[in-house]
């Protein structure tokens, strides 16, 4: 190892190997030799050498051998050539040229290469050996689609659940004794048997202790009685499940087998409201008028998730429609209503609980369809394979459903199209690589989404083993392309709210293993940031942040993954909780209107429920013995007269009010009470109906009491402000007030009237004994007449009786 | 027909009837009017009668009356049996204020 300074100080040289005295002794070792000869075959440069005994003219460095003799080794520089002449093609770190995976592959993809092309080869020799059968075979291929072909005719060709196929049967059979006129003695023995298996069933549930769904079970949905018209209770049958499930191949099959001529009504026809009266009415009524065979009719009403609200509405009303119904209807709508159902109906839908279908949900007999076994699936494909002479195995048919999940059309699809593309093979590869295999577009509820984020796959349960993990470490555990799908499921729905809503209600109930509460801590941590950038994004409709919201589902998918089935419900606390703040924010806002502005002042609502509230009820509600007013101490007379004055000044009161038991009680107005204690506490800390009673009785008496004594501070005050008005000189009217009429004493004056009103009829004026006192200061040119204040005269002015004048009672008594 | 000849003594004034169409309100402290002054009466230029009560002043007219009024002063001489009648005057018009009384304003300077 070589020490090299920048300033060409001394330096020990440790390998002896590199010990030269000369220039020429360099070129003696082979090795150098070897990569100078390399190097030349490379480059045609000359490499100039590197030690030298006496000082070069270069930039140098010294060395010091253990002989003491000093060589100077030359500095290179950065862009020297030599430099580039390295045995890996500048590839510092490995020696080979190429590196070991890209070898490994390339090795891995010629294998493959080969290996296909002699199955290509085999494949093609098949072909050639069978030209006759080749040109059948592709008619065949593109003649009749292979759903068509291949579609249950038989009831137990059916791939759907057993179970559900018998139940729908049951249902349909139920409709015999009203369309067929059966006898009803068949139909009492099913329904004691079905009596009997249910219950069963039910002692059997309560050893199961995982709750899968026994598959075996016939479901107990079925109301067996009928009604006045021999008709089902349940009028309608409601198949629903995810696409390819084989419910409407079902519906066809089983209606076929009890002997009905099936009417179809898609999503493609018209599902107004008229027509789809009329088709109704046409179905269940009318009967096929040119076929031998008299066929009752069945209708069914396919895709019904799409149609119309109101359409759904009607046809609710017309089947629940009784004759007592239309009885009391006028005659004008009889004729237009007179409709009874005599005939089944049977609806399919995707999705359940579109808002539309609410009112047939409640009416209906609901029938879910899962998803079609794997296996059996698998099965059947290969079954069909084998008679289209298609090479394939059990396996690949197997990944096939998986990717398709589980929908045989699909399934079915892309073999055919797979086929008469290219060889009659379906292998691996073309599963995997293929981008023709399109899934109908269904999306998982929000359910199904919860129980893929919480809930282990079935298929996988021995993969994961999450025991002793770390929760934050576990996502090297689960695969990429698990995650990645998980994201995709979540971001399809797109409903993030209501997923996170669901998860965040019930994460807890699940069973998980943090003693530290890290995942508790890093879960909430991960809600924090999805609302952060939710408000983020509207605050700011910067729609970027949206690709980052279905990552805490991931999270909740690493940390709280569990092996136990899960019970999800639609959340509501969000709802209820602000229900409740919104509730009691109103009462302490009614709390608050009220009082006495002196300490409204000090208080908000903060104030009041954090500082005032936990202990004012303490004070509201002292221990009392349940006495007489009169017998308490003075003590309690005391704590009585606080409470009052609280209650008083805090403007609170109570109020009789009848509880759920249908009991009298007394309660907080406003309810101060439910605002303060938390739920659980409350009950105990009241006080009881006879106490309650009790003060709000004084209450009463003292409110009354503050009330009179306020108007009575009133009028004292208003006598205050008289006595203080008369006391005042009267200010001297003005000129404008003389103009009113007014019987007024006019004092003589000294000289007599020079110039009155009757100057002109002076007739005995001077007898007049006159002694007026007169306030006004006129002028001596117009003065104050002077007049008798003896004798007035009134005028007759008629009867006053008819006048609407104010009377006082005051002026009667 | 018994003619009874009515003659006017001499120096007899003539009474005229003042037909009021009102109440006379008096202070209460009086207990009766006679002897006190009622108020003015004037004669226009038209000899319509104006009358001045207190604080009204009321326009009228001279009228006929349909039946003449006499106006009598009992006599008894000598004892109840012989009682007798002297006229003192007819009433043959009368002053009749049918209109409304208007009531009298002071009258007061106007100041600019």
């Amino acid at each position: 190892m070589f020490e090299t300074t920048s300033n060409g100080s001394s330096i020990q040289i440790d390998c002896k190997k590199r010990l030269f005295d000369e220039d020429d002794s360099i070129e003696k070792d082979p090795e150098i030799i070897e990569i100078k000869q390399r190097n030349s075959v490379k480059k045609q440069k000359i490499i100039s050498t590197r030690y030298h005994c006496q000082i070069p003219n270069q930039p140098f460095v010294v060395l010091t051998s253990h002989l003491n003799e000093r060589y100077y080794l030359l500095v290179r520089d950065d862009d020297d050539d030599c430099f580039k002449f390295s045995l890996n093609n500048g590839n510092k770190t490995s020696l080979l040229k190429v590196s070991v995976d890209e070898m490994i592959e390339k090795r891995v993809r010629q294998e493959l290469e080969e290996l296909t092309k002699s199955i290509d080869k085999q494949s093609t020799v098949i072909i050639e050996n069978e030209d006759e059968s080749t040109l059948s075979i592709v008619d065949e291929y593109t003649d009749e689609l292979w759903v068509e072909k291949f579609a249950p005719r038989a009831f137990c060709d059916l791939l759907s659940d057993i179970g559900i196929n018998r139940t729908l049967l049951e249902w349909l059979n139920l409709w015999q004794y009203l369309v067929y006129k059966r006898d009803l003695s068949h139909f009492r023995t099913i329904q004691t048997r079905h009596q009997q298996i249910t219950s069963n069933e039910s002692n059997k549930d309560k050893n199961n202790l995982t709750g899968i769904i026994n598959k075996r079970t016939y479901p107990s949905d079925i109301q067996f009685e009928l009604d006045a018209y021999k008709r089902p209770q349940q009028k309608i049958a409601l198949l629903c499940g995810s696409p390819g499930a084989g419910k409407t191949t079902l519906a066809h099959v089983v209606a076929r087998h009890a002997g009905y001529n099936v009417i179809e009504m898609n999503a493609s026809d018209d599902r107004s409201i008229e027509l789809f009266r009329t088709r109704l009415e046409t179905a269940t009524q009318m009967r096929e008028v040119l076929s031998k065979d008299y066929k009752p009719n069945c209708l069914l009403i396919d895709e019904i998730d799409g149609a119309p609200a109101p359409s759904i509405q009607l046809l609710v009303d017309l089947i629940t429609r009784t004759p007592a119904d239309q009885q009391q209807a006028s005659s004008k709508t009889k004729k237009n209503n007179s409709f009874i159902l005599l005939r089944p109906v049977i609806c399919i839908c995707n999705d359940l609980y579109v808002p539309a279908l609410k009112p047939l949900r409640q009416i209906a007999l609901i029938l879910n369809f899962p998803r079609i076994e794997q296996t059996i699936l698998a099965k059947r494909l290969l079954t069909i394979s084998e008679q289209l002479n298609i090479q394939s195995d059990l396996i690949t048919l197997n990944s096939l459903c998986v990717k398709a999940a589980c929908d045989i059309r699909s399934c079915l699809h892309f073999m055919q199209f797979i086929v008469t593309q290219k060889d009659r093979i379906i292998t691996k590869k073309m599963i995997e690589t293929t981008t023709v295999l399109g899934v109908k577009d269904a999306q998982k509820s929000l359910f199904e989404i919860w129980t893929e984020i919480l809930q282990i796959p079935p298929s996988k349960k021995t993969q994961l083993t999450l025991q002793l993990d770390d929760p934050l470490k576990r996502s090297g555990k689960v695969p990429l392309a698990r995650r990645l799908q998980l994201l995709d499921l979540v971001s399809n729905l797109g409903n993030y709210d209501r997923i996170y809503d669901g998860l965040f209600e019930y994460y807890l109930t699940l069973h998980f293993h943090d003693p530290k509460l890290t995942s508790i801590d890093y879960a909430n941590s991960w809600l924090l940031f999805y609302d952060i950038i939710n408000k983020e994004m509207y605050i700011q409709q910067n729609y970027s942040f949206w690709q980052y919201a279905p990552y805490t589902a991931l999270v909740f998918h690493l940390l709280f993954i569990t092996h136990r089935p899960i019970q999800m419900k639609y959340p509501q606390k969000q709802l209820e909780m602000l229900n409740k703040l919104r509730t009691n924010t109103t009462t302490i806002e009614t709390m608050l209107n009220d009082i006495i502005p002196n300490l409204r002042q000090y208080l908000n609502k903060d104030i009041i429920i954090l500082d005032i509230l936990p202990y004012m009820l303490e004070i509201l509600q002292p221990r009392l013995r349940q006495t007489n007013i009169a017998l308490f101490t003075n003590k309690e007379m005391r704590d009585i007269k606080t409470l009052i004055d609280v209650m008083i000044t805090f403007n609170l009161s109570y109020i009789q009010q009848r509880t759920a038991n249908g009991e009298n009680a007394f309660v907080f107005e406003p309810p101060v009470d439910t605002v303060t204690y938390f739920s659980g506490t409350h009950e105990k800390r009241g006080l009881s109906f006879g106490t309650r009673q009790m003060i709000f009785k004084e209450l009463i008496k003292e409110r009354v009491k503050r009330n009179i004594r306020l108007k009575s501070d009133k009028q004292e005050m208003l006598v205050l402000v008289k006595r203080q008005v008369d006391l005042t000189p009267k200010p001297k009217p003005s000129h404008v007030d003389m103009i009113k009429l007014q019987p007024k004493v006019i004092t003589p004056n000294g000289t007599n009237v020079t110039r009155d009103f009757f100057a002109k009829f002076k007739l005995g004026s001077k007898n007049s004994q006159t002694t007026s006192k007169s306030f006004d200061q006129i002028d001596s040119i117009n003065k104050p007449i002077e007049r008798k204040a003896l004798i007035s005269f009134a005028y007759n002015e008629g009867f006053s009786d008819a006048i609407r004048c104010k009377i006082k009672i005051q002026d009667l008594l | 027909m018994v003619q009874i000849l009515i003659q006017q003594a001499e120096n007899s004034t003539e009474l005229i009837l003042i037909e009021l169409q009102g109440a006379l309100e008096y202070a209460a402290d009086k207990q009766s009017l006679s002897g006190e002054r009622l108020g003015f009466l004037f004669f226009t230029q038209n000899e319509m009668p104006v009358c001045v009560i207190g604080q009204h002043i009321l326009d009228g007219k001279m009228v006929e009356l349909d039946k003449p009024l006499l106006v009598m002063r009992k006599r008894q001489v000598d004892g109840i049996n012989n009682t007798s009648y002297q006229v003192e005057c007819t009433i043959k018009r009368k002053l009749l204020f049918h209109k409304r009384s208007k009531p009298i304003v002071h009258y007061a300077p106007k100041k600019c």
